[in-house]
């Protein structure tokens, strides 16, 4: 499009860097707090950046909490509901993208309704059946759980951008002696990928971050990290420099395969769909 | 699931996309089925953990108790809509807009876009404790800023007038990047010759947005609508609960938090079920409504 | 449907009313249930009756060893749900290995947030898991619990179990009547805490003052610390801690909860009006005055202490076990600064020695409390009178245990801490400065419900006398769901907690 004129920039510019403190001011706190003991938490508002860092917070809760071993669990618990949502949500979306069949729209319905299906409901009933079948406190368990939640969101957006895809792609492929699986494999997949990775990138953010499940489901075993988090706000104190020190190590490996992956994510939700 | 079709093709053709559902179908099933029956069954029995002497049918009592003999579940009905309708409002039209900065190239674009994403990759718990902390009336960054502007020692949780208010900027922080993702990836993917014609034949940028843009984009704003309206609605529980805690008095106690407190604060299962089934109706109910509105996210 | 989710859904009704021993199925419908008088005193016992002080039969055996003891249970696994944060259940974790190695029994300890401990403990006790035997509990919460528990009384008889050493009438008097249900003992207490009040000792001889004696008086002093960014007093004003700030000079001043039939009495009689009145107008004045840190309407008590710590507030009415805190240099700018009082009683003129009949200032006694389902009874039973026995204790408290509930401890070491002397003086004082809380099933319901009234009030939404009027109406609400109502009936005093003996009152 043609240049815009000098005052879009202007506020374009300011309302970009307002929002921007916005964004980031919260995150610095995040970032500083985790740096200082517990007295200059309360220290009040001058010394809010202005403090001597001590990674003492990060010692504490290293030692206190088997920190590392949870991360594992989220990490393992993420990619594998991560994956499964994405395998079974991408055929299903295929179907209801490639077919028409009665109840269609129904379905596609049903599907989504899952999600809006309020997670406090699901967790008693979920911990019921879970417990007969000795899931409770096992990585399964809870992917199987996470995989109910993101399932919905991938069959959605999977769904839209396969429709974006026109049909006479995988035709073609057809027509030239192709199995219908081949077409898919060959055509149909390398087009989406950047858009899976993006609804990948959506569901690993979901699970990883997910705590009523993870409070409801898991004990030791299978403890993931954001359960452990609020545990450092006890009755007697609220550990503010332990809860951050815990939420930097949580949200950094997520944030660093973000800026890795970031450029995929809106090229990949572009390719979509969304197109009319 | 066979039955009529629009075309006629042999039976396995047909039952095709069934093969392809089903896992997901298998799946949500699987998890969802029973969490249903026993929550219908909760919510017409007597169910009190702290009792379970006490049992059998009573959904007449149980619907009275929720919705006629106490003001508490319309107050939280009314501060869930409030904080919804706002909450979903804000976001998508910051992130709306923003999406149409980033649409533009302007140097640096690339390195800082990643920057306005970062709040959506929070914990929630980390979320709520961050913001709880920033509001904090004594030592809190803000109530510092407000103090420096001369308002004495406001502790915006605190107050029955705002407390609401803490609650929607923090979720608008949190969720407005999930929007702006969304509204971005719906602009970049829309052909850009419309916009060119339009601008030959003398539209303003404006109008250009208005009438060519927004109708575009439309399946994508309806399926961003729709889940951060859901996602508002069901999960913005965390959040409220390390924030507030309902409180102060029951300002910003919403259904979520009502639901979570019946079930597991007070062991009154089927006070909790009820809640949460309503939940679960006004969601289908306001999705249906926005979907016709939008005149469906899902037309070939 | 099919029979397994048929079975499962009923596991919260009638298998669960099987396993309390009531084979009586139970199906009518709750209002019919609430006519039928016999059920009623089981749902009654359910719904939580507590005892007064219980005197167990406690076996006594010469040359009983712990090794000997916990022969036929080597090997098993204990497994304990603990309370995240107490420094006791850290301190805990290094002494483990010691009991470990004399029994061969494991112990397994998971924690849990104090804020879910109970919805979680609830979920797993409802659902008949096994996954822990023994449950930390606060006894605030305990009559919730109590269906599900097992109690310690018949293990306390037992001469093979029962160390001859361990002394159960060392425990404070207050905290074994606290922990006992239905003239059952169900936890051996290893903590011991209520609200006492701290001050600055520096403060307080520079301005010439003793510590309150009266509530006017403790206005008076906060008013007067009350200025240059410095705050005389410390609301906890969060919904879990509302109620104790204003039931504490309430209950000082003569008033009552409830009386002999549970119907709510901070608005009747008239003279627990009139205290319910001048209580709630003190903390709501304390609170708009600004006598307290502008955010302390959301603090809890972990925040108060913190905002005390740093140096800028003169009193800080608080739980025992904070102090640990409090007096940790590495935590608190006011470490040896402080002194510390009873709560003051009364409005303007104190109550007789400051003693009030049932007490005023809340017990909380922690234990571990036993589960029904557990397979490991013994085993469980063995670990957690270990736990409370004396040499442990004594060296949890070496380590920094603040609110211990052995006298003998509190003998030896009264100046550990400065609150010491109170602890020690509580146990002496039995019904006269502790307040034992009614004991109802529900209790977090009937608090939330007193303290979103009470905090309408704070914030201006509701006058003072609106919002005494609201508690009493939406306790009795809530009362009558529960069914306590049904049939007139007179409930004990260990569960009104009427110990002054506050005639009946017409329901509102």
């Amino acid at each position: 499009m043609a240049p815009k004129s000098r005052l879009y920039w202007i506020v374009c510019y300011f309302i970009l860097a307002l929002y921007g403190v916005f964004t980031l001011l919260p995150i610095a706190y995040l970032v500083v707090s985790s740096f200082k003991t517990q007295l200059q938490i309360y220290a009040g508002v001058s010394s809010t950046f202005w403090f001597t860092p001590t990674l003492e917070s990060y010692r504490f809760i290293f030692e206190t909490k088997p920190i590392l071993h949870m991360l594992m669990n989220t990490l393992i618990v993420s990619v594998g509901s991560t994956v499964f949502s994405l395998v079974f949500g991408t055929i299903a979306a295929y179907a209801l993208a490639r077919y028409r069949f009665r109840g269609r729209d129904d379905l596609a319905f049903y599907i989504l309704s899952i999600r809006m299906f309020p997670p406090i409901v699901a967790a008693l009933p979920i911990f019921m059946i879970f417990n007969n079948l000795n899931l409770l406190d096992s990585k399964i368990g809870l992917i199987i759980a996470y995989t109910s939640f993101n399932l919905p969101f991938v069959v959605w957006m999977m769904t839209g951008f396969i429709k974006a895809v026109p049909v006479q792609l995988e035709e073609a492929a057809m027509v030239d002696g192709q199995s219908q699986l081949g077409a898919i494999r060959d055509i149909l997949l390398p087009v989406l990928r950047p858009s899976i990775l993006a609804v990948a990138i959506f569901c690993i953010i979901f699970s990883w971050n997910e705590f009523l499940f993870a409070l409801i489901l898991t004990k030791s075993q299978a403890k993931t990290l954001p359960v452990a988090i609020p545990e450092f706000i006890t009755w007697t104190e609220v550990g503010w420099n332990y809860v951050a020190a815990a939420g930097m190590v949580l949200v950094m490996p997520v944030l660093i395969f973000s800026f890795l992956a970031q450029r995929y994510m809106v090229r990949g939700m572009s390719m979509g769909a969304i197109k009319d | 699931m066979s039955g009529e079709q629009v075309y006629r093709a042999p039976l396995h053709r047909r039952l095709r996309p069934l093969y392809f559902l089903s896992p997901t179908l298998l799946i949500l099933l699987s998890v969802t089925l029973f969490p249903l029956i026993y929550s219908l069954y909760l919510a017409t029995h007597t169910v009190i953990l702290t009792n379970p002497m006490l049992s059998g049918w009573s959904l007449q009592d149980n619907l009275r108790e929720v919705f006629l003999e106490s003001p508490e579940y319309w107050e939280s009905f009314a501060t869930t809509l409030i904080l919804v309708v706002t909450v979903v409002s804000i976001e998508f039209v910051l992130g709306l807009m923003l999406a149409y900065f980033f649409y533009n190239n302007f140097t640096g674009r690339d390195f800082i876009f990643p920057f306005f994403l970062m709040p959506m990759m929070l914990t929630p718990v980390v979320v709520g404790t961050i913001w709880r902390f920033l509001f904090n009336g004594e030592f809190g960054l803000i109530a510092g800023l407000l103090k420096a502007m001369g308002v004495v020692n406001y502790s915006i949780l605190n107050e029955p007038s705002t407390a609401l208010v803490g609650i929607i900027i923090a979720d608008v922080w949190q969720w407005t990047p999930f929007m702006l993702l969304l509204m971005l990836a719906g602009m970049r993917a829309l052909p850009t010759s419309p916009f060119e014609a339009a601008q030959v034949d003398g539209a303003s940028r404006f109008q250009i947005f208005r009438d060519i843009m927004l109708p575009m984009m439309k399946p994508v704003i309806v399926i961003a609508v729709l889940i951060r309206m859901i996602d508002a609605f069901n999960r913005t529980f965390d959040t409220i609960y390390i924030m507030t805690n309902g409180g102060p008095g029951r300002v910003t106690e919403t259904l979520a938090v009502m639901a979570f407190r019946s079930s597991f604060e007070y062991f009154f299962m089927h006070q909790g079920a009820i809640v949460a089934l309503s939940m679960l109706v006004i969601i289908i109910i306001m999705t249906k409504v926005l979907g016709r509105f939008m005149a469906g996210p899902r037309e070939d | 449907m099919n029979r397994d989710a048929k079975d499962m859904m009923n596991a919260f009704g009638k298998s669960l009313a099987n396993r309390l021993g009531f084979v009586e199925e139970v199906s009518t419908s709750r209002r019919e249930f609430l006519r039928n008088s016999t059920l009623l005193a089981a749902g009654f016992a359910a719904a939580g009756v507590g005892g007064g002080l219980v005197r167990p039969r406690i076996a006594h055996a010469e040359g009983w060893s712990l090794a000997e003891a916990a022969k036929p249970y080597a090997g098993a696994t204990v497994r304990v749900s603990n309370l995240a944060g107490y420094p006791h259940n850290d301190f805990m974790r290094d002494l483990i290995p010691d009991f470990e190695k004399e029994t061969g029994i494991k112990v397994h300890l998971d924690t849990v947030q104090y804020g879910e401990a109970v919805g979680k403990h609830m979920q797993l006790l409802a659902t008949g898991s096994d996954e822990y035997d023994l449950y930390n509990i606060d006894s605030i919460w305990f009559p919730g619990y109590a269906p599900y528990m097992e109690p310690l009384t018949e293990f306390m008889a037992n001469a093979e179990l029962m160390d001859p050493t361990f002394n159960y009438n060392d425990l404070s008097p207050e905290c074994q009547k606290t922990n006992s249900y239905l003239d059952q003992v169900y936890m051996f207490s290893n903590m011991n805490t209520f609200p006492i009040l701290a001050y600055r000792k520096d403060w307080y001889e520079e301005a010439g003052f003793k510590a309150p004696a009266t509530w006017k008086e403790l206005y008076d002093q906060a008013a007067h610390f009350s200025k240059d960014d410095r705050y005389g007093y410390v609301i906890h004003g969060q919904r879990t801690a509302m109620m104790e700030m204003v039931t504490i000079p309430f209950l000082s001043m003569g008033g009552t909860v409830f009386d002999d039939y549970l119907h709510p009495t901070f608005s009747q009689p008239a003279e627990n009006f009139e205290a319910a009145k001048k209580a709630m107008q003190l903390i709501r004045d304390i609170y708009q005055n600004k006598l307290t840190p502008p955010g302390s309407l959301d603090f809890e008590l972990g925040e108060a202490s913190a905002a005390y710590s740093q140096g800028n507030i003169a009193m800080n009415l608080n739980w025992a076990m904070i102090f640990a805190v409090q007096e940790d240099p590495k935590q608190s700018k006011v470490a040896g600064k402080n002194a510390y009082a009873w709560p003051p009683t009364g409005f303007d003129t104190p109550a007789p020695n400051g003693e009030v009949t049932g007490g005023y200032t809340r017990l909380a006694s922690f234990g571990l409390g036993m589960a029904k389902s557990s397979a490991n009874k013994e085993a469980a039973y063995l670990f957690s009178q270990w736990l409370s026995s004396p040499a442990i204790q004594e060296k949890l408290l070496q380590m920094g245990d603040a609110a211990p509930s052995r006298i003998s401890l509190l003998e030896k070491y009264p100046d550990r801490y400065g609150h010491f002397p109170i602890l020690l003086e509580s146990t002496k004082l039995v019904g006269k400065k502790l307040w034992d809380a009614p004991k109802i099933a529900n209790e977090r319901q009937w608090e939330d419900t007193v303290a979103i009234a009470f905090q309408d009030c704070m914030i201006g939404k509701i006058g003072v006398d609106e919002a005494i009027v609201k508690a009493d109406k939406d306790v009795a609400k809530l009362m009558r769901q529960y069914g306590f109502y049904k049939g007139d009936q007179e409930y004990p005093k260990s569960v009104t907690s009427n110990f002054k003996g506050t005639p009946k009152v017409e329901l509102l």
